[in-house]
């Protein structure tokens, strides 16, 4: 326990002896299985006492030189060790058993690893080879239904994963941000940008090809090591490193097409016409728009979701990378290339990354090594989902009468008589010349050393230097262009630089004493600096498109702007682990943590956690029931924070220097004066603001059955959040009005994660085996308190900026909130029995037959924004993924099926899809199902052009079932025989064929149910469907 | 390996200001500065807490010079709610005076504690900063004073939200803190302002509001001498015509002594928190033209206000539309009609009536008296009481708004006197109803002088006992359990 991953991962080695006698060497061959029969792949061969070695090749086979008579050492993760003498001539057969006792997965707890079996804090884990095998940029995005309690969203199906990936482990406790903190190779990496923003699309910088491992501290008790920035969990990310005695290099590539999985059906320009036709006339003034007289001889008209999404978007991947070395020095180097066309027009995504991780056994007592990534990515990203004038919701819109282009080619703009004014979205989708650069060095370089037997001091330093910069141009379309006309050609230009530091130095004492008390004692010292520096700058009026730097556009309309920031973090912190003769598990963590985003004498705060795990297992009495593998109860407890909220500096007041009074003769000709600046603070300070804190408390279980051939585990939590940050509204004799951000808000979160693997069958080496694996994970939240002071307060709202989520008291976080839906009007006297829902005497005006009825929840005859209340939960009831891999003779089959159950969406992108019924926009075909006299429809209003009665208002008219159960990847793999391989001198070969999304079940209605943004679909990017062949080659 | 030590001392290595943002505490540093901070504390003055809407829910509406007037309905729904005494805790009107004084107040001690220590500059601008700002504090205590009774009184930036959470203070005591502010700043202020300045606080602003804090605590002697103090050695005079006074072309003119700045103000936007007086807006004849959007007819005189005046007073053609009033140009229509939506009698407020070329929506540039010279001759009046004196200043007045002759030695037709005024005061107070008629400060007049709830009109409206102090707003109180109700709130 405790050590450090390079020495864990290093096959156990025996103490060096002398050798007594020179021997000759002999070749030496042979073949490792488990029990199963099977060939063991990876399985390190050493002669005991020298570096000599090899690893086993995929079907179990070894060969090497070895002197006669030594001793041949056979080791293997998860599995007992074993030995055999090595004789000249004959092959050596070895059959290594799975023990577990020996079942030494190795846990990276932060600051150091621990095998499996001494973790007594809830850790999920998930392989590389897991991430590896998905067709994601991101690697986070592989996590999805692969980590119990990891709630993985992909904000967006852009490419490149840009839009970013929503990782909540354990639930929400925050009406803010929820990201968890990531730490890669040991660098904790920024959470937020310098306006305290989640940065939630990093990780795509990180080749998913390089992982290792990736684990996720869930509860506070594992957490409490990274202390003030833990509460919303730390996923740990490691890099692969060269292993001692072997080598390898290895070649993955696949490349394949993607789709959109779903389009959404449209009126065609027929039908266009008559529903506008239809909403124009109910209205009762105005006449029939002229070219829509005639639906019929309008026909199909544009199909505008054919003329934007691409048939087949390219993805493609290709990674070289070796690995191996000595004792003395190790390596693991790789290049990667990723690149992806979006499904939409004019998006798509690039990324170059290398890589080179090295360790160097300086002496018996002295290492040093070093993590090494560099990535290029370059991208052109559309403004999409989450915009009112994103390229999406304008597809949905544009009327499919209106062409993409003119006859003489040049593109079509809407002009007056069109009654129509959004852009073009093929057009604006492809118009601006646009680039997004980031240059990404992370690295970090530890050198470690013994002073003492038992003891080790390690000191790790790294740097992460982000440079982004991007340009756009957005040209002219000439004189006759309604929206891109002389003098709008525009460019602008931007340049970040924002690079973090880190020093870290830690003192570890390991120790088995009297063979059964083994102690860890940590004790460490981190600090860390994140620095941002933006200058950005643009210009307006290009007299031409031909030059398009920002010196060749006018002076006279540029705007600039350059902002610089910077916070720091002090932390000191401590663990002590101790486990008794495997049985009794303790651990027990601190954290003192600081920030130099707060207020003096409020900087620092201390994070504790402790956990004690029991294997009874281990215990005689259970040890005698073969059935039961292994057996442990854990339990944990701790405090940790979330600083993503409280922003940086929040505590001062700001000077508003907007705040202007007249002075001065005036003009009476004019009315004016010399408008003076003002300045004083606005809001008040609160210099007690400190980041949220998250007490949370842990139960597990482990269980193995049948020699761990049923594995699960379940873990239940408490998250109690004491002091979240709230904006209180101001208390004027404070002599400001602006709420001020208070630790106020007091809410719980608790929930269950369970995770279970199976194998199934064991065939023999050729037999059909199966293995299912399969997480399952739900969380319940509420608000408890708001506070003193504190009152409800919105979130998310619509375009118009009426709220759609509300946080009050009771409430789950992103509770949707607004009128609810009572069907429709069918008669006049409806609409006179019921509240009254629009004032107004003009029918073609006020509410009316075949508009939606609200209820009137305080019964006071009128609809009015008191009339609104929590209607829907985005949070899910439970979200699952489940994994079956089959493989027999050379085949293997893997079949990943995720979802999300009971939650709900908002689907604000219906005020486009049904849109066509009140304005000149297009809409879906629901909108053919319209309300169109008394008994025509009990769900879909009726076409009146200006929706006198607010169909569209924040209502539960537009609320969803959001579950979706989708088979994320489906992968059939054929691994060549040796015969074959060999013939293009690879150790090994396997081609296989995937498809990503192939099917997804869902009754939600929208593009895609997947969705960031706490489920408000604005027009989100739909995920595409991916069909890929790839091949990966040893040698 | 030796780092260990260089990264120990967390304290210091986490000190970090803002780079990029003014704050607290790297701001008030220069004379710049300073005048930005005083700046502030007069932008209150033409926002919603006070002129551009508060003052004259409370000052005129709720008083019995004039009613609601609107569209009707909904229309103007917190007027009403001052207008008919059924005023809730969360009344528009009387929250945001609380607001925009405390606002005024909180950026006022900013000034007061932050420029003393200033070094970087002039001496001469320091002094005139603090006296700004403690003649602007006064005038906004004054205003919670009247409005609320006791109210919290701080005189300091608090350092947190729960620092300002104090219990009200009794209303001796805040008046103490504004006769002493005053008392500074008379003494500190220049006597005027030329150019770019123009439009500051004066040692006579000072004095004149000074003197009329005196009046409202009963202390009448000290009232006249400080009153007759202004009208001798002051720099002021009153025009002839009463109508002068409401002219763009004499903004902060010769009988000013403060008024609020209100300037044009080109953003289109419906917001009583711009640089523009609303009022314009608000008082013109309900769609007659005269105002940018038509106007919304509120604040309607009373018949009774309106039957008060006497024959030949020319203020009542300067301060009110009758029917048959012929329109100034701009309107589409001739002259006022005999009734209006919200105005059965067709009465309509007429002083802040700006034509429409050069307003805005809600955006008038009419500047709005705060204290103008006549006021002080009728609190010389006032304070002096039914002797010579007394008679003369108020005299003074009437002269003007009879067009007499102000200054004449001899006896004047509309002079009153000891044998045609059997009750001074009362005199005194309609002269004051009429002089200062919608420049909002009917209700308090009737409130210092004890007649609030003996008045016939406003008894018909419903006022009971407890409305002679405004309901303190519950969301401030749901803030600051410390904070009690007024009675019958």
């Amino acid at each position: 326990c405790g050590l450090p991953v390079l020495a864990t991962r290093v096959p156990a080695m025996a103490a060096n002896r002398p050798v007594m006698r020179p021997a000759a060497d002999v070749p030496v061959s042979g073949r490792v299985t488990g029990a199963d029969g099977n060939g063991l792949p990876g399985v390190t061969v050493l002669v005991r006492g020298t570096s000599i070695g090899t690893s086993t090749a995929p079907d179990g086979s070894f060969s090497l030189t070895a002197p006669e008579g030594s001793t041949l050492v056979f080791s293997f993760v998860g599995f007992g060790t074993q030995t055999a003498v090595v004789a000249s001539g004959t092959p050596v057969s070895v059959t290594l058993r799975e023990d577990a006792k020996q079942l030494t997965e190795v846990v990276v707890v932060g600051y150091g690893t621990q095998d499996r079996g001494s973790v007594s804090s809830a850790i999920s884990s998930v392989s590389g080879r897991d991430i590896a095998t998905q067709p994601v940029a991101d690697p986070t995005q592989a996590l999805q239904g692969r980590a119990a309690g990891v709630t993985v969203t992909q904000n967006s199906g852009a490419p490149g994963g840009a839009g970013g990936t929503q990782v909540r482990v354990r639930g929400i406790t925050s009406a803010g941000n929820n990201s968890p903190l990531y730490v890669v190779d040991g660098f904790p990496l920024p959470s937020s940008d310098a306006g305290g923003n989640s940065v939630e699309n990093q990780l795509n910088a990180i080749n998913p090809n390089d992982i290792e491992t990736i684990d996720v501290l869930k509860d506070a008790s594992a957490t409490a090591i990274y202390g003030l920035r833990a509460a919303n969990g730390v996923v740990i990310i490691t890099t692969k490193r060269g292993k001692a005695g072997t080598s390898s290099i290895t070649l993955d590539g696949y490349r394949g097409i993607q789709q959109v999985w779903r389009k959404l059906d449209l009126l065609n320009a027929e039908q266009y016409a008559v529903i506008n036709n239809e909403s124009i006339l109910a209205q009762g003034s105005s006449p029939v728009q002229e070219k829509l007289r005639d639906p019929k001889s309008l026909g199909a008209g544009t199909d505008w979701q054919k003329a934007v999404f691409r048939p087949t978007a390219v993805i493609q991947s290709y990674n070289l990378s070796a690995a191996g070395g000595s004792e003395k020095a190790r390596y693991a180097v790789s290049g990667g290339y990723f690149q992806q066309d979006g499904t939409l027009n004019g998006s798509n995504f690039e990324r170059f990354t290398l890589r080179a991780n090295g360790d160097i056994q300086l002496s018996k007592r002295v290492k040093i090594g070093n993590s090494l990534s560099v990535t290029h990515l370059s991208d052109r990203q559309l403004n999409t989902g989450n915009d009112e004038f994103g390229v999406l919701n304008n597809v949905l819109q544009a009327p499919p009468v209106l062409p993409v282009y003119r006859p003489d080619g040049t593109w079509y703009e809407a002009v007056k008589a069109d009654n129509y004014v959004e852009p073009n979205p093929v057009l604006q989708s492809l118009i601006a010349n646009t680039k997004f650069n980031r240059n990404r060095v992370l690295s970090t370089v530890f050198a470690e050393v013994e002073p003492l037997k038992y003891l080790r001091f390690r000191t790790n330093v790294g740097v992460d230097l982000i440079f982004d910069n991007g340009s756009g141009f957005t040209p002219s379309l000439g004189p006759n262009s309604p929206r891109n006309g002389p003098g709008t050609a525009s460019a602008y230009a931007f340049s970040n630089y924002n690079p973090g530091y880190l020093i870290e130095n830690t003192l570890t004492y390991d120790r088995l004493f009297a063979e059964k008390h083994q102690v860890t004692v940590l004790l460490g010292q981190s600090a860390q600096e994140f620095n941002f520096n933006s200058v950005s700058a643009n210009r307006v009026g290009y007299l031409s498109n031909d030059l398009q730097q920002l010196n060749n556009g006018p002076q006279t309309n540029q705007t600039n702007s350059g902002t610089s920031s910077q916070t720091r973090l002090a932390s000191y912190f401590g663990r002590v682990n101790y486990d008794f003769a495997g049985k009794y598990i303790f651990s027990a963590t601190v954290r003192y943590d600081g920030s130099s985003a707060f207020a003096t004498g409020y900087k620092f705060g201390f994070f504790p956690g402790a956990s004690v795990g029991w294997r009874l297992s281990e215990e005689e009495f259970i040890k005698n029931i073969s059935v039961i593998s292994n057996l442990k109860l854990r339990a944990g407890y701790g405090r940790v924070g979330n600083p993503l909220n409280a922003g940086q500096f929040a505590y001062l007041a700001t000077i508003n220097t907007g705040i202007t009074y007249p002075f001065g003769p005036g003009n009476v000709a004019t009315g004016t004066q010399t408008i003076n600046s003002g300045a004083a603070p606005t809001r008040a300070q609160n210099t007690q603001l400190r980041w949220e804190d998250n007490v949370q408390s842990n139960l597990g279980v482990d269980v193995g059955l049948f020699g761990n051939r049923i594995e699960a585990t379940v873990d239940v939590y408490n998250r109690r959040s004491p002091n979240l940050i709230n904006n209180v509204p101001a208390y004027l004799v404070t002599g400001t009005y602006e709420a001020v951000p208070t630790n106020s808000l007091v809410s719980y979160n608790r929930g269950i994660d369970v995770s279970l693997s199976t194998r199934n069958l064991v065939g023999g080496d050729r037999g059909l085996t199966w293995t299912t694996s399969a997480v399952f994970s739900a969380y319940k939240n509420r608000i408890e308190d708001l506070g003193t002071g504190g009152t409800a307060f919105n979130g998310a709202t619509n375009r118009s900026g009426t709220a759609i989520v509300r946080y009050d008291k009771g409430q789950a976080f992103g509770a949707f909130y607004g009128y609810v839906a009572e069907g429709l009007f069918q008669t006049p006297e409806d609409v006179k029995n019921h509240a009254t829902q629009t004032v107004n005497a003009d029918p073609g005006k006020s509410t009316g037959p075949g508009d939606i009825r609200f209820k009137d929840l305080n019964g006071d005859g009128k609809i009015t924004d008191a009339d609104r209340t929590f209607i829907g939960n985005p949070n899910p009831d439970f979200t699952y993924g489940l994994n079956n891999t089959l493989s027999w003779h050379g085949l293997d089959l893997n079949v990943f099926v995720q979802g999300s159950q009971g939650n709900d969406v908002y689907n604000l992108n219906r005020v486009y899809t049904e849109g066509g019924l009140y304005s000149n926009g297009n809409s879906s075909t629901r909108v053919l199902g319209r309300w169109t006299g008394p008994g025509t429809s009990t769900d879909v209003p009726r076409a009146i052009a200006g929706d006198p009665n607010q169909n569209l208002r924040v209502s539960s008219y537009f609320l969803e079932d959001g579950s979706y159960l989708r088979l994320k990847t489906l992968t059939l793999g054929y691994n060549l025989p040796k015969s074959l391989t060999q013939r293009v001198a690879a150790q090994s070969l396997r081609v296989y064929v995937t498809g990503q999304n192939l099917v997804t079940l869902t009754k939600y209605t929208g593009f895609d149910p997947e969705l960031g943004g706490r489920g408000i679909d604005f027009g989100v990017y739909p995920q595409s469907r991916v069909y890929l062949a790839g091949v990966n080659i040893g040698f | 390996l030796g780092l260990l030590t260089t990264t120990g001392c967390g304290e210091k290595f986490l000190e970090e200001a803002p780079r990029d943002q003014l704050t607290t505490q790297n701001f008030y540093r220069n004379e710049t500065d300073a005048i930005l901070a005083t700046n502030a504390v007069y932008s209150q003055l033409s926002r919603k807490g006070q002129y551009n809407y508060s003052l004259w829910g409370i000052g005129d509406i709720m008083s019995d010079n004039s009613n609601t007037g609107g569209g009707g309905g909904g229309d103007g729904a917190e007027e009403i709610q001052l207008d008919q005494f059924n005023i809730p805790s969360s009344n528009p009107m009387t929250s945001a005076l609380w607001a925009g004084c405390y606002v005024g107040i909180g950026t006022a001690n900013l000034v007061i504690q932050k420029v003393p220590g200033i070094t970087n500059m002039s001496p001469a601008i320091r002094t005139r900063c603090v006296g700004e700002a403690q003649f602007l504090r006064a005038k906004y205590y004054f205003d919670l004073v009247r409005c609320f009774g006791d109210v919290p009184l701080l005189t300091a930036p608090p350092a947190s939200p729960a620092d300002a959470a104090i219990p009200r203070t009794p209303a001796a005591k805040v008046y103490e803190q504004i006769i002493s502010d005053l008392t500074a700043a008379s003494g500190s202020l220049l006597g005027s302002y030329s150019g770019s300045d123009l439009g500051r606080a004066t040692k006579w602003a000072a004095m004149g509001l000074l003197a009329k804090v005196q009046l409202t605590l009963g202390n009448k002697a000290e009232a006249a001498r400080l009153a007759q103090l202004i009208i001798a050695t002051g720099p002021h005079s009153l025009w002839a015509n009463y109508g002068d006074n409401f002219k763009l072309e004499n903004e902060n003119g010769k009988e000013s002594l403060f008024e609020v700045q209100f300037v044009y103000d080109p953003s289109q936007s419906y917001d009583f928190n711009h640089l523009g007086f609303a009022g314009n807006e608000f008082f013109a004849p309900r769609g007659q033209g005269l105002a940018p959007q038509g106007g919304y007819g509120f604040n309607i005189p009373e018949p009774n206000f309106v039957d008060g005046y006497e024959a030949g007073d020319r203020r009542q053609a300067v301060t009110i539309f009758k029917p048959g009033d012929p329109y100034p140009a701009g309107s589409t229509y001739p002259s006022q009609p005999a009734k209006l939506d919200g105005s059965p009698n067709g009465y309509n407020v007429r002083k802040w009536l700006v034509p429409k070329t050069v307003t805005n929506v809600w955006d008038s540039p009419l500047n709005f008296p705060v204290l103008r010279l006549s006021e002080i001759y009728l609190i010389a009046a006032e304070g002096l009481g039914a002797t010579t004196d007394g008679f003369k200043y108020l005299n003074v007045v009437r002269r003007r708004a009879f067009g007499e002759d102000m200054l004449s030695t001899s006896p004047q037709p509309h002079d009153l006197n000891s044998s045609n005024t059997g009750d001074f005061s009362a005199a005194v107070l309609r002269e004051r109803r009429y002089e200062l008629a919608f420049e909002d400060d009917r209700w308090f007049d009737l409130k210092r002088t004890g007649k609030l709830l003996t008045n016939a009109h406003l008894i018909s409206k419903g006022i009971k006992p407890f409305n002679v102090v405004l309901p303190i707003p519950q969301s401030e109180r749901d803030a600051n359990p410390n904070l009690t109700q007024n009675d019958g709130y």
